[in-house]
Parts: C-alpha cells; structure tokens; sequence
C-alpha cells in the first residue's frame, strides 16, 4: 500500500508507532509532562536548591516554628523540620519513579513468563499455575506487602520486591489468554509443520508478538505500583527518613495541613501529574501500535 | 449445587492453608530473625536470647511449625503485643467497622455511577460525557487516602460540613466512603456506559423500539438489566478487595476497622497481629468471592454453578 502524499513512509515497525503515537495530540503531551517529571527527578541533584534533608532550624521555619509559605528563598516552602520542599519534591520523585518504573518492569516480566509459558505449554502445567494465579489473586495484598516490608526490614530493594511479588499475577493471566490465541495462528501451524522445536517457537515466534503489550502493560501497571510504593512510605514502611519520598511527604504534611496544607498539597499532585500522564501515555501507546483497533471503543 | 459448594470450600481452605504456610515461611524460617525484628535492631545478646526462648523460638522449626498450625486450627493466632489482647479477638473487633465503610463505598458508587452511565450513554459526546472521562482519568489517577485528604481538608476543615475522622456516626461515615467510592463510581459509569451503548445497538432493542415503545420504557425495562449484568460480576470482585483494600482510607480518618488496625501494628513491630490480618483477610476474600458467586447464580440464569 502507498503511503499518503507528505506523509513520510515509517522505515520500521517501531516507526511507524512513533508516527502513529506522534499524531496524538493528548498521549504526545502527555509524554512530554511524564518526560519532564522523569527529568527533574533524575537530575535532582543540580535542579535542587539545598540538600533535601538539611534542616534550616532558623531561616526555613517562622518565628513560632511553623513550616514557611512559598517565598523568594524556598520556592514551594518549608516543611516542618525547616526543609526546602522544592528540593524534597525533586529528590522524593527519584524514589517513587524508580520503585514504580522497577516494580512493574519486574511483574510484567515474571507475568510474561509465568503466562506466557503456562498458556504455551497448556494441560497440567497450566492448570496448576493457573490455580497458582488464582491463589495470588485472592490474598490480601497490601497486608502482605505491610507483613513483608515489617519483616524484611526497610529499604528500595525490598520495596520493589515486595511491590512487584504481588504485582505479577493479573498480567500473568493476560498473557496466557493472549499466547492461547496465538497458538492458534497460522503462522506459528506453519513453523510447527516445517518441524520447529518448541521452544523455538516459543521464543521467535511468540514472544516477538507479546512485545507491544508487554510495553503497554509496564505503562499501564506503573500507577498501581507507584500507588503501592506512596501507599507503603505513607505509613512509614517505605524507605527510611530521611530519605525524601512523595508518599512520606504526604505524611509529613498530614499533621500540618490545617497550618500549612501545601506540604502534603505538592506531592500530592506530582503523584497525580505523573499517573495521569503515564494513563494517557500508555493508552496512546496502545493505539499506535495496534492500528486495527484504532478509533473503536475500547 | 452442594457438591460446588464443597469443592469450592475446600479450594479456600488450601488458600488459607498456602497462606499460612507462607506467612510461617517468611517469618519463621525466612532470612530475617523475627525476633530482632520484633524488639527493632538495637536489643542484642542475652536479651535476645531469653525473649527467643520464652516464645518458643529456639525449638526446632518442624516442632514449631506443629505447634503453630496447631493454634491456628483452634482460632488461635496468638497474642497482640501492641493492642494487648488476642489476635482473634482484635479482629472480629473491628470486622463491623470495616464492614460497614465497606457497605458504605458499594452504597455510594452505585448511587453516583449507575445514574452517570445512563446519561452518559444516551447523551453520548455530550459536555457531560466529556467532562466524565476527565475527572475519571483524575480521581483514577489519584491514590484514595491522598483523595481523602483533600476531602479533609475541603469539607471537613474549611466547610466544617464533617468530622474530620474518627468512628461513632453516620457523618464520620461519608467521607472515607466518598473518598473511594467516587473514583470507583466513575469507573462503575464507565463501564456501564460501554455495556449500555453495546446493548442498546442490539436487535431486540431496535425490536422494542419499532414497536413504539417510549425511550424510558426501552432503557430501563430492556436494556439496563443486560447492561447491569458484567457490573455485577464486577462489584462481587470489588467488594471482597473492599474487605482489606481500604486500609489506607482507614488510616487517614481513624477508623478503627482492619486495615487501620493492621497498619498500626505493622508500625509498632506487632508481628503476631499483622500476620493473622493476612489470614483473616485472606478468609474474609474467600467466602466474599464465595458469597458473590453464589448470587450470581440466582441473577443470571444462564450461569450454571458447576
């Protein structure tokens, strides 16, 4: 098929996703909001004014020792102990951002596999896992997480692992329904035929087309992580202070809303800025990379 | 019918017995010592040593195991450092303050999201319709005890229409309710939005209305109760995720329910409690799971319980 005049012919699979996703007005500015926050906070250590937990006893608090109101010397104002909040904001979206971006890469992955494989194989194997799958399904997540991270002690590895061994399990059953109706596709009959081994079907016929989804699902299973990991650091089994962290600033804020709203007020709306544009971000991604489906209700 | 029921029975008390395992797994035999993380790191030597002995904890994990299970299987989860009374006892405590937020946040997506999906469906592309798929985006993307706070502080502090937590009242009620309930009630529109917009562009909806039936008549005798049914479905699943999801919520505004009390004595170290939280939670997902596939079969006929 000919490509429409001026519109340029995309030389591979991913570019003609980058077209397709380009063209979205929302997802495409989306992206670059979600670009933004990733920056700031990867590059926090030059963005930041102070050190995030250096405590201005004196200059950051006001003669009565409350927390300080946006002025000229701390943008975003102080929190309680007299801590620049700008820099507590950049620096606490480091944690957030990489718990939420490494927790859901490592589910979706073990769900890729566990799924992937367990519809694959298919009989026993399956069944077994599957039931495995329904077991995860029905305990009491967040109480676990709660248990694991009092157990375990705090800190970002256990956090993640603790995030994603009870993340795995919902994209797990998706792509086993995915990889079941592409067993039955031609083109994998036709390399069964001309004798391919199974587990060369497996890695070069089917996971190829399990990549798009796997993209999409990273996207779309970083809110609910991110949520878990502020939900964790909310009530103090995140990582420890005084490491900066959106969820623990909310916390710090929550006793001092009534003088000073603003504090829980800014990573509120970071975690918000981030999760929305993520959404739009993913849905976008969806779209472009499946173009049949385009324009129908989802 | 009966003998679904037995197997389905026998299913949750695997889970409950996989769970168990694991929790004695990851505290008993697991890499951390579970006493020091009981007294936090700074206790060492002797005193380490006799808390270990007086809780049994030096006997063999096999014996250990026995001995735990065996408790288990008599109610028994042990003893709340913190709250200061029997696990068990603490639980069932505060099952009537969990369940009726839970009650609550059901009550109140149904009564905001069933009304939104209608009108959004018949008023398809409206300002209306819009402006729906935004705040869904935004409450979706917003964690609940986050929402509750800005609840707080709107409605409770500067409106003064509330309290701003606490348990007693139907007023300290509404607001953990709303606070989870409209972001899902803008889920719940939505979805009855898609099912309503499908089942209206069916056959025996046009059937009804080349009859010459009133729209009304169409929507809401015909059509809504075919649309209602994936929502079913989905409610059920909700409500057992209701039962210990919530824990956030209850901490913000001090309800006393189980999550709030699962929290708190995850931070003061209390082992003993968290770990039966995660059983009861566990039951309580179980037999809700259970309870809901059951009713669905009475309101779908064509489900057929095997």
């Amino acid at each position: 098929m000919k490509p429409a005049a001026g519109q340029k012919r995309p030389t591979s699979w991913w570019g003609g996703v980058w077209l397709r996703f380009r063209r979205q007005k929302v997802p495409f500015a989306a992206a670059i909001v979600l670009l933004a926050v990733v920056f700031s906070a990867a590059f926090a250590p030059l963005l930041a004014p102070y050190d995030p937990a250096k405590q201005f006893r004196r200059e950051g608090l006001s003669p009565l020792g409350q927390p300080l109101p946006p002025n000229p010397r701390f943008l975003l104002g102080t929190d309680a102990f007299g801590r620049d909040l700008l820099s507590r904001l950049l620096y606490g979206g480091r944690v957030s951002l990489s718990v939420g971006a490494a927790a859901s890469t490592v589910a979706v992955s073990l769900g890729l596999l566990v799924g992937g494989l367990s519809g694959y194989i298919g009989g026993k194997v399956d069944f077994a896992i599957m039931r495995f799958v329904d077991f995860m399904m029905s305990v009491p997540t967040f109480f676990l997480m709660t248990l694991l991270s009092v157990i375990l002690g705090r800190g970002l590895t256990t956090i993640i692992f603790v995030i994603s061994a009870f993340s795995w399990a919902y994209p797990a059953r998706v792509f086993r329904g995915e990889v079941l109706s592409l067993k039955q596709r031609d083109f994998v009959e036709a390399a069964r035929a001309i004798g391919a081994p199974g587990r060369r079907i497996f890695l070069r016929h089917i996971l190829p087309h399990l990549l798009p989804l796997t993209v999409v699902y990273v996207g779309l299973s970083i809110p609910g992580t991110i949520f878990a990991e502020v939900g964790l650091s909310f009530v103090g089994l995140g990582v420890p202070a005084p490491t900066p962290s959106w969820g623990a600033m909310i916390q710090d804020g929550m006793s001092y809303y009534r003088a000073a709203p603003w504090i829980a007020l800014y990573p509120g709306a970071m975690i918000v800025l981030t999760t929305v544009s993520l959404n739009l971000v993913s849905n976008g991604l969806r779209e472009a990379m499946d173009p049949v489906r385009r324009g129908r209700q989802p | 019918m009966m003998a679904y029921l037995l197997r389905r029975l026998f299913w949750l008390a695997l889970t409950l017995l996989a769970v168990s395992a694991f929790t004695f797994a990851i505290i008993f035999a697991g890499p951390v010592d579970p006493v020091q993380a009981l007294v936090g790191p700074r206790a060492q030597g002797e005193a380490l040593a006799a808390l270990r002995r007086q809780l049994g904890l030096d006997r063999p994990l096999y014996v250990q195991y026995a001995d735990y299970m065996g408790k288990l299987l008599r109610g028994d989860l042990g003893y709340s450092f913190f709250f200061k009374r029997p696990v068990s006892q603490a639980l069932f405590s505060r099952l009537p303050a969990t369940a009726q937020l839970a009650g609550c946040i059901m009550g109140l997506s149904l009564v905001f999201g069933l009304p939104m999906g209608i009108v959004t469906a018949l008023k398809r592309g409206s300002l209306l319709d819009h402006s729906m798929t935004v705040a869904g985006l935004v409450l979706i993307s917003m964690p609940s005890f986050f929402f509750g706070l800005l609840l707080i502080y709107f409605l409770a502090f500067k409106l003064n229409l509330f309290p701003t937590g606490g348990y007693g009242s139907l007023r300290h009620l509404i607001l953990p309710g709303l606070s989870v309930a409209l972001p899902w009630s803008v889920w719940y529109g939505t979805i009855l939005r898609a099912n309503l917009l499908y089942v209206l562009s069916t056959d025996y909806v046009r059937t009804a209305y080349a009859k010459g039936l009133w729209q009304r008549l169409v929507v809401f005798r015909h059509a809504l109760k075919n649309a209602m049914l994936p929502l079913v479905t989905m409610l059920g699943m909700d409500l057992a995720s209701l039962l210990t999801g919530t824990a956030l919520v209850e901490y913000v505004f001090n309800w006393p329910g189980i999550g709030w009390q699962a929290l708190t004595a995850a931070q003061h170290r209390d082992v003993p409690m968290v770990m039966g939280s995660v059983l009861f939670g566990a039951a309580l997902i179980g037999l809700a799971n259970l309870g809901v596939d059951i009713l669905y079969s009475f309101l779908d006929p064509r489900v057929r319980l095997a």
